[in-house]
């Protein structure tokens, strides 16, 4: 199979496709498209199949080929007639490469020369009898931090005069809480002051 | 003559709401759509407790290139499939099953050769890869599969499984460096080394309806009377001659979840008895044998319980899934008693634990630390990742150091969406050998293969319901199992007949619950006469022996599947990494190219040989996308299922600043959109388009029947402490409080008025006030004031008084 060129990294191919809209788009009747879409989005529509998966990955970054542009150019220029996603899936799921450049306005002659229709890579190894790596020793979740998520409200309570409690609670806490939080706080407050971990306070003997 | 099959509640509900989009019902097929996979068809014929099933896809290269196309599919997870054939061009081609390697190598050359091929290959039971290479510009190919499979069954009841979708699976890990090995969405990772075979694209909600799908179930009686059919899809039921009846769906029914056919048979229709099969082929001097053993009816004598839950809590599980996986827990923790310690695991990408029962270990189920179980349960909300090793591993670490005397159980409440299956199995490898693992599947398409798979490891069982209204069905018999079993240490002895003991299947006998027939598969060689004895031990603990005679078999599909579920116990075995991996593989090669039944390390490929179509074997891909999994709240395919929607109102604080807490999809990747997700701290949390239950809505709240009469139980456990000391009463009020916490979680979930259960709620509070005080003198008045305020709230809602007549304070509260 011949490897498809060239590669393109998320950033490089976020460039060309504002590269290839800057000809003439128009922009969306709505402004909401953004020109270049992000992580999340590259991720989401892989999964709606509106883009291919990377056309390879090496280490943690994922490489990109013109088969990437076109579709992405393609979403930009149905979102800019102002179609919904689903009716974008219907017109860009599974098209050919001729077709995907026709939806994307793209001359055959305007995009780096294509490679033979390859779509994304095949291992060849004897997959079925490969042994999952055993599990790692932390606990946690390897996926990367997207620092767009969103998250719970902060909540903040103070619990002395140098102490304040943050966290990210479900929902807002009241007077009584507050209060109820203090009193269950007192021997975390004795340990920092044992400790010696808080300020001097003038008004305060030593317990 | 035909009659309207009664459907599952749930679905009657979503019917009755109006469509969101116009496609759906009598939108067949994209008008311009490229989609290659046309119409699916499913033939079934069920006779006995066995199904065979012929399958069929059609494609259409609607494109003007040469086409490879991929569909990604489920099947049902113990079904054998024996025999496969592509029907192109006007020519019918037989596949032939070949070592999976070289059924490739034989398919590569052929789509090189620019030949049209296709290919069938399992990835994991239940989940199955079809590519049909070459197909011309304009050109249909349709596929054949052939399988069978035994139903389940279980008190009397039948089911016949047939899922329609794979639904998204949460891939664990870190991406592996090069291409990947399959045509889905999901990169392949050092976790699930072959994920992106299992991800096929996703559509959104609103994509007309792309395959027309055609299902008819002939349910044949044998002299036996079949009552009660029910259907998860709108299906129509026809008397089709004497003792055959014929259910088939009607047209417009999307691939969006499990086809679920049950019916009830007469207790007669299932038997202890051992049948033998002779092999086909005359020469050969073996056959195969099926054991059933019916456990004696009577009482489990019950033993001390140590019993882990892990629950579930991921993104995935968001919606009324994580509602009833609540309930399901709650109701759980209820039937311990303080002979019984337990313990509860709540996992996403981390595990959380009941925080006043101070770490992982088990406590003693006393009225409080179930209490605490329960209020810690009715406060998770689905978020995160499906990180289900590590939890699972906590659980059966925990357990195997508990007592050998107790019944030791890991119980597992989840709709089982990993990719990871392997990872699981090998990281709780032989430990799950010495405790009993429960499953209990919540979802409408769920990954049964995994949950039957674990549950067979750890010689239990599993329980899959589709709503909640089947949980409720099914919560007698989850507590059963969960209970003592009625026979144990179950061994079998041949006399006359020539077992092969290796053979056997399941190859760990478990133990016998009341209702549920032990069935067990394996060979035999000689004539096909004799006997075996099955030795146990009762509930006593008294021996316990049944001698069944050898009776001839007729029905050569027990030797497939006989041979299927021999193939699946190598796999498991492969996977754990016990014994000799090559000689494994060889024995697995053999078994299933012996017997005709694809597996794992086989794959069936068709040629055909006559035409060269594409010379050069450049064909443009395409990987057939799914429908979104019906209910997923994830997916945005929750929103119809009316009555499922069920969240208490509460709203957050306008945000104050953001931490990065798991929202339901973080860690699913991509599975949501993210401006969706960006446009509010919360999404999930915002209030959603409450469908009106139809029973809630306009008749008022007459169906809370079944809650008012939990009320007058409750009433009645008050009533028999009157008079009785304060003690016996404070003991009363913590019983209380644990089924009232579990009622009123219930109330809140079924959308009616708060007006209804508030009296109940203020109630609970009272009585939560009145535990957590741990003041070592027992209040005598006060004790005996809740329980006169409990007697006349409980009263009250019980005969239907709980409601303000007349004007309800939030009419609308649907929007």
């Amino acid at each position: 199979m011949a490897t498809p060129t060239p590669h393109w990294t998320i950033d490089e191919l976020g460039a060309q496709v504002a590269l290839a809209l800057s000809v003439d788009y128009v922009g969306p009747p709505n402004h909401r498209v953004r020109e270049v879409p992000d992580r999340r989005t590259i991720r989401y529509y892989t999964t709606l199949g509106l883009l291919d998966r990377p056309t390879e990955m090496r280490g943690r970054t994922a490489y990109y080929g013109p088969r990437h542009l076109w579709q992405l150019v393609a979403i930009k220029r149905l979102q800019a007639r102002g179609l919904s996603l689903a009716e974008i899936q219907e017109r860009v799921v599974g098209q050919t490469d001729a077709a995907l450049r026709r939806l994307a306005q793209l001359p055959a002659g305007e995009t780096p020369a294509p490679a033979a229709d390859a779509g994304p890579g095949r291992r060849a190894e004897a997959f079925w009898a490969a042994a999952p790596a055993p599990l790692s020793d932390n606990g946690e979740s390897r996926e990367e931090p997207d620092p767009a998520a969103p998250g719970r409200p902060l909540q903040a309570v103070p619990l002395g005069d140098d102490v304040l409690l943050v966290w990210a609670a479900t929902r807002a806490v009241d007077e009584e809480e507050q209060e109820a939080i203090r009193v269950a706080a007192a021997p975390l407050l004795k340990l920092l002051d044992a400790r010696r971990l808080l300020g001097p306070r003038p008004e305060r003997g030593t317990p | 003559m035909t009659n309207r099959l009664p459907t599952l509640t749930d679905e009657e509900i979503r019917r009755l709401l109006p469509p969101d989009d116009e496609a759906g019902f009598g939108a067949l097929t994209t008008p311009k759509g490229v989609l290659p996979l046309k119409a699916l068809d499913v033939q079934t014929r069920i006779d006995g407790l066995v199904a065979q099933t012929t399958v069929s896809q059609t494609f259409v290269n609607t494109l003007d290139e040469p086409l490879e196309a991929t569909y990604i599919f489920p099947l049902p997870d113990r079904a054998a499939v024996t025999a496969f054939r592509m029907e192109v061009a006007g020519r019918v081609v037989e596949g032939i099953l070949k070592e999976r390697g070289e059924a490739r190598r034989t398919y590569d050359e052929a789509i090189q050769a620019g030949r049209r091929a296709a290919i069938a290959e399992e990835e994991r039971p239940g989940v199955f890869t079809l590519r049909v290479g070459n197909l011309m510009p304009g050109e249909t190919a349709a596929v054949r599969l052939t399988l069978s499979g035994p139903l389940e069954y279980s008190e009397g009841e039948a089911t016949f499984r047939f899922p329609l979708v794979v639904a998204p699976r949460y891939i664990p890990g870190v991406s592996l460096p090069g291409p990947c090995v399959g045509d889905g969405v999901a990169p392949d990772t050092d976790s699930v080394p072959d994920a992106s075979r299992i991800t096929p694209p996703v559509l959104l909600p609103g994509f007309p309806n792309p395959v027309q799908l055609a299902l008819a179930v002939e349910v044949r009686d044998g002299g036996l009377p079949v009552r009660d059919l029910r259907s998860s899809l709108h299906a129509v039921v026809t008397a089709d001659g004497e003792g055959c009846r014929r259910v088939s769906l009607q047209p417009g029914e999307r691939l969006n979840r499990d086809f679920i056919l049950r019916f009830r048979v007469a207790d007669t229709a299932v038997r202890t008895a051992l049948i033998l099969q002779p092999d086909a082929d005359p020469t050969s001097q073996e056959g195969t044998l099926l054991l059933t053993v019916v456990p004696p009816a009577g009482p489990a004598a019950p033993r001390p319980r140590d019993v882990v839950f892990v629950l579930d809590r991921s993104g995935s599980m968001d919606g009324w899934k994580i509602v009833a996986a609540r309930r399901a827990l709650a109701r759980m923790v209820d039937t311990l008693t303080d002979a019984d310690h337990f313990a509860v695991y709540a996992f996403d990408d981390a595990v959380e634990t009941v925080p006043e029962f101070g770490g992982s270990g088990l406590v003693v189920a006393t009225n409080r630390n179930r209490f605490r179980a329960v209020e810690f349960l009715a406060r998770l909300e689905a978020r995160g990742g499906t990180e289900m090793a590590r939890p699972l591993d906590q659980a059966v670490r925990c357990l195997v150091k508990c007592d050998r005397q107790h019944e030791r159980v890991l119980v597992l409440v989840t709709d089982g969406q990993v990719g990871n299956e392997d990872q699981i199995l090998r990281t709780l490898g032989v430990g799950t050998k010495e405790i009993r693992i429960f499953t209990l599947g919540i979802d409408q398409a769920v990954n049964a293969a995994f949950l039957k798979r674990l549950a067979a490891q750890g010689g239990g069982a599993c329980e899959l319901v589709e709503s909640e209204d089947r949980l409720d069905q099914v919560m007698d018999k989850v507590h059963r199992r969960i209970g003592s079993p009625v026979l144990t240490d179950v061994r079998l002895e041949p006399a006359g007949l020539e077992v092969f003991t290796p053979s056997l299947v399941p190859a760990r006998l478990p133990d016998l619950f009341a209702g549920t027939p032990l069935v067990i598969q394996g060979r035999y060689r000689g004539a096909a006469r004799g006997a075996i004895t099955v030795h146990a031990r009762d509930a006593a603990g008294r021996p316990w022996t049944e001698t069944v005679r050898a009776q001839a078999g007729d029905n050569p599909a027990i030797t497939a599947s006989w041979a299927r579920g021999f193939v699946r116990e190598l796999e498991d075995r492969y996977v754990i990494g016990q014994g000799n991996k090559s000689a494994l593989e060889k024995q697995i090669v053999q078994t299933s190219l012996r017997f005709g039944v694809l597996c794992r390390f086989t794959a069936f490929v068709a040629v055909d040989v006559k035409e060269v179509v594409n010379p050069g074997g450049q064909v443009h891909r395409v990987t057939q996308p799914v429908e979104p999994a019906a209910g997923w709240a994830m997916l945005g395919t929750q929103e119809k299922e009316g009555s499922m929607v069920c969240r208490a109102l509460g709203a957050s604080p306008p945000v104050a600043a953001a931490l990065k807490i798991p929202d339901p999809c973080r860690s699913w990747r991509g599975l949501a959109p993210p401006a969706a997700r960006a446009s509010a701290p919360k999404p999930h949390m915002k209030f959603r388009k409450r469908a009106p239950a139809p029973a809630a809505a306009p008749q008022g709240i007459d169906d809370l029947t079944a809650y008012r009469q939990r009320a007058a139980d409750l009433l009645r456990l008050v009533d028999g402490t009157a008079g009785a000391g304060s003690a016996d009463g404070l003991n009363a009020l913590y019983l209380l409080a644990v089924q009232l916490a579990t009622l009123v979680e219930d109330l809140k979930s079924t959308g009616v008025p708060a007006a209804a259960w508030q009296p109940l709620a203020e109630l609970l509070v009272a009585l939560e006030a009145l535990i957590t005080d741990h003041s070592p003198v027992v209040d005598g008045p006060a004790v005996a004031m809740l329980l006169t305020r409990a007697r006349k709230v409980l009263r009250q809602f019980s005969s239907g008084q709980g409601a303000p007549a007349g004007g309800s304070p939030r009419t609308e509260f649907w929007k």
